[in-house]
């Protein structure tokens, strides 16, 4: 008895004593993720995923149950679509009927349910991908393209219209960096691809789907070389030639880019005033740029105008043609800027040629008929004064002596002034003055020392009348007094304006007088009034000039530089400075120095309170053509030919 | 009552489909008159698997759409036992025999199995359809 009892328990243990192994056994776990597919709409299979078995061998069982029976089937195929799948071949596939499909799991310690599924073959249709993909390369006009043929899948029924599959293809090339390029081609088996790269390799895929279902695998994939384009390499050639000659045009711009630069924008002159600043301009204030405009030296102090340019006035007075002294009223004698003789502002008239010429040209007239005017009109009797004075004054103003600022818009260029004094018809004056002037000549050549550096030449004013020479003369000692005014020119475009056919070459010295010329002022037809002096004064002799009653011919002295200068002032009577040895005083030259800012500028460089010559040396015109002042000093046209 | 009046109603979708003189293309031609477009047997074909395709995608989205916002828990117990009134197969019982009658439960249930017969209904025309045409108009889509 206790043998059989022993062999019982023994036979008993392990079913008692499971847990005392080490291992729990328990419950299969439940299958999942059923998964169905049908790959043609006539079989299907159905696929779980087993948990865990529990320790214990498990099986695994699907049963199914059609819509609208009750009947539980079990799956009729466990192997033919490999392991935990289920195969329902075409007796068993029913379309358009919900299956309820369930999978049991069993082990020794029980069986475990799986959740049921719903399915209807028509939906769950995934066809397998086309067969005989076929890639052919072709040409169109040229450029070529892909043409890509299949078939569908064996299985799939499509020509009964069972199915009706939809095709989509995939292009890429083979590189590493491509993508794959997606076209849908709808239910035909062929399709083009354009837009090749020449010498390119491509893959290409292919995949299907059911109207209602879904995309099948991908195709095998089939590769395809597009050939080269043979006129790739010439445009390659040209493109390189090209380029090469752009780079040697640019090269060649780079050099020349200065003068073509110069070409193509010329530069703008700025504007050239000496004291104006930009950028103070710039800056806006006013205040600081009209500042800056009002030169420091001005009126110069410095005594050292030698390198000035106009160091006299030399002012030629025929012997029959006396110069009338006119005392008239201040006004009418100064030459007259157009419109600004009133204003006073700058004092600076300007040398209207035109108004001169004209003014000259009725002075002419009016002194031969009215002689007795209120003494403002030229006391001379010929024109050649007259014509003198004009030119006297024309050259008072020469295109060279610009003011700073805007009056000097007035002044008119003088050179054609120039021309139009020969024009002017001789003068009844008798041709002996003509025949003086023609003797005369400017020094420049018997009275200058040789060597001397006569840049500025004598200009003769080539005047068929009797005319007051003019010649400025720099740098010229001038050994004598004498009536003549040189004007030189400081251009040569005033030579020649001067110098034209009338004028023989020969006569370019003036001849001298020796007259001194005392120069009140400025008549109201615009004439340089010189008085003449008695001869007793000339040469070598102070000039000290009393003042006369307006006096502004008062010749102020003659500085180193052979400058005469002329004093306008009554009061300020001063001696003549004798400058050098042996410089006589030179009538000629007009410096008429007054305080006022309207004073006509004098011709001698600044001396002590005399102003009005601008720094560069210039005389000022404007401020020699005013009403208020006479204008009796001549402008030192070749005072620019100095500092030329 | 309702079966009844949903298989009038798919007869008659049926008959739409088959029915030439429905399309709302050209005019038919009685005597083959000039100027009279008269269309091909396989366009005509085409044209009804066009229109039964368009069906049973909205139908589909009826369905789905159904089944996404009036059925979030998923009733098993409604959903197996089909009982299309289509169907030769006359069910002994079916889910909606539990649930009471009335009930709003119950119509929802209803309507759900309804979309649900018609979306496969619609798909057995167009299929229908397809394989007439290819029986019929052999052609290179078939």
């Amino acid at each position: 008895m206790t043998k059989v009892g022993e062999v019982l328990l023994l036979l008993l243990l392990p079913a008692f004593v499971p847990h005392t192994d080490g291992t729990r056994y328990s419950l299969p776990g439940k299958p999942t993720e059923i998964k169905c597919r049908s790959p043609e709409k006539e079989t299907f299979t159905c696929w779980w995923k087993p948990g865990s078995d529990g320790g214990l061998p498990t099986t695994y069982a699907l049963y199914y149950r059609k819509e609208g029976s009750d009947v539980v089937h079990e799956c009729p195929d466990y192997h033919t679509a490999g392991k935990n799948s289920c195969f329902f071949n075409k007796n068993d596939t029913v379309i358009w009927v919900s299956y309820n499909i369930t999978v049991v799991a069993t082990n020794a310690l029980g069986k475990t349910y799986s959740d049921p599924v719903d399915i209807d073959v028509v939906y769950i249709v995934k066809p397998h991908p086309p067969e005989k993909l076929e890639v052919t390369v072709m040409k169109d006009q040229g450029w070529p393209f892909l043409r890509v043929s299949w078939e569908p899948p064996r299985k799939a029924d499509t020509r009964s219209g069972w199915i009706t599959l939809i095709y989509e293809l995939r292009v890429k090339l083979e590189e590493e960096e491509s993508e794959w390029e997606n076209h849908v081609a709808g239910q035909q088996k062929m399709f083009n691809i354009f837009s090749l790269r020449s010498g390119g390799t491509y893959l290409i895929q292919v995949r299907c789907k059911p109207d209602h279902g879904f995309w099948s695998e991908w195709s095998s994939t089939s590769y395809v070389k597009v050939p080269e384009c043979k006129t790739s390499s010439v445009w390659i050639l040209i493109l390189v030639f090209s380029a090469f000659i752009l780079l040697i045009l640019i090269w060649l711009i780079h050099m020349n880019s200065h003068s073509l630069k110069h070409c193509m924008l010329p530069p703008v002159p700025g504007p050239k005033i000496k004291g104006f600043d930009k950028q103070l301009l710039k800056s806006g204030k006013s205040d600081e740029v009209f500042s800056a405009l009002v030169v420091s030296d001005f009126p110069p102090t410095t005594s050292n105008y030698e390198d000035l340019l106009v160091e006299y006035l030399e002012v030629y007075v025929p012997e029959q043609q006396e110069l009338m002294v006119d005392e008239g009223k201040d006004h009418d004698g100064c030459l007259k800027s157009i419109g600004s003789a009133s204003d006073s502002d700058s004092g600076r008239g300007s040398c209207d040629s035109d108004n001169l010429l004209m003014d000259k040209s009725g002075a002419a007239k009016e002194e031969q008929q009215q002689q007795n005017q209120e003494g403002d009109q030229i006391g001379t009797e010929t024109q050649g004064p007259k014509e003198a004075w004009e030119k006297e004054t024309m050259l008072c103003a020469n295109e060279d002596v610009v003011s700073p600022d805007a009056s000097s818009k007035k002044v008119k260029t003088w050179p054609s002034v120039f021309s139009p004094v020969t024009p002017y018809s001789p003068s009844p004056l008798d041709p002996h003055n003509s025949l003086e002037m023609h003797k005369q000549n400017c020094l420049s050549d018997t009275q200058f020392p040789p060597g001397s550096p006569s840049s500025d030449h004598c200009i003769k004013k080539a005047l068929q009348s009797s005319y007051w020479e003019v010649c400025f003369n720099n740098n010229q000692p001038y050994p004598q007094t004498d009536v003549h005014q040189q004007l030189q020119a400081h251009s040569d475009r005033n030579i020649s304006a001067i110098n034209d056919g009338n004028v023989p070459s020969n006569l370019l010295l003036p001849t001298r007088m020796t007259e001194y010329v005392e120069v009140q002022r400025l008549n109201e037809e615009n004439k340089v009034l010189l008085h003449p002096i008695p001869s007793g004064h000339s040469r070598e002799k102070a000039c000290s000039w009393v003042g006369h009653r307006d006096n502004y011919s008062k010749v102020k002295g003659v500085n180193s530089d052979n400058v005469l200068l002329l004093q306008r002032d009554v009061v300020e009577e001063e001696s003549m400075e004798m400058a050098g040895a042996a410089e006589s005083c030179y009538t000629s030259s007009i410096a008429i120095n007054t305080p006022k800012p309207t004073t006509c500028s004098h011709i001698a460089l600044p001396v002590q309170e005399e102003r009005v010559l601008a720094v560069s040396g210039y005389v000022d015109t404007a401020t020699m053509f005013s009403l208020d002042t006479y204008v009796n000093e001549m402008k030192p046209v070749a005072s620019k030919a100095n500092t030329v | 009552h309702r079966r009844c009046s949903c298989s009038v109603a798919l007869l008659q979708t049926t008959v739409l489909y088959i029915n030439p003189t429905r399309l709302d293309a050209a005019p038919l031609c009685t005597n083959a008159e000039a100027g009279c477009h008269v269309l091909s047997l396989a366009n005509l074909f085409d044209r009804v698997i066009q229109h039964s395709a368009r069906m049973h995608g909205i139908s589909n989205d009826l369905h789905s759409e159904f089944e996404l916002y009036f059925l979030p828990s998923k009733n098993q117990v409604g959903r197996v036992s089909r009982n299309c009134h289509t169907n030769s197969v006359s069910s002994l019982m079916s889910p909606e025999a539990f649930l009471a009658p009335g009930s709003a439960e119950w119509r929802l249930m209803k309507d759900y199995e309804l979309l649900y017969c018609f979306r496969r209904d619609s798909n057995k025309v167009q299929n229908y359809l397809k394989i007439l045409k290819c029986r019929i108009v052999p052609e290179d889509g078939c």
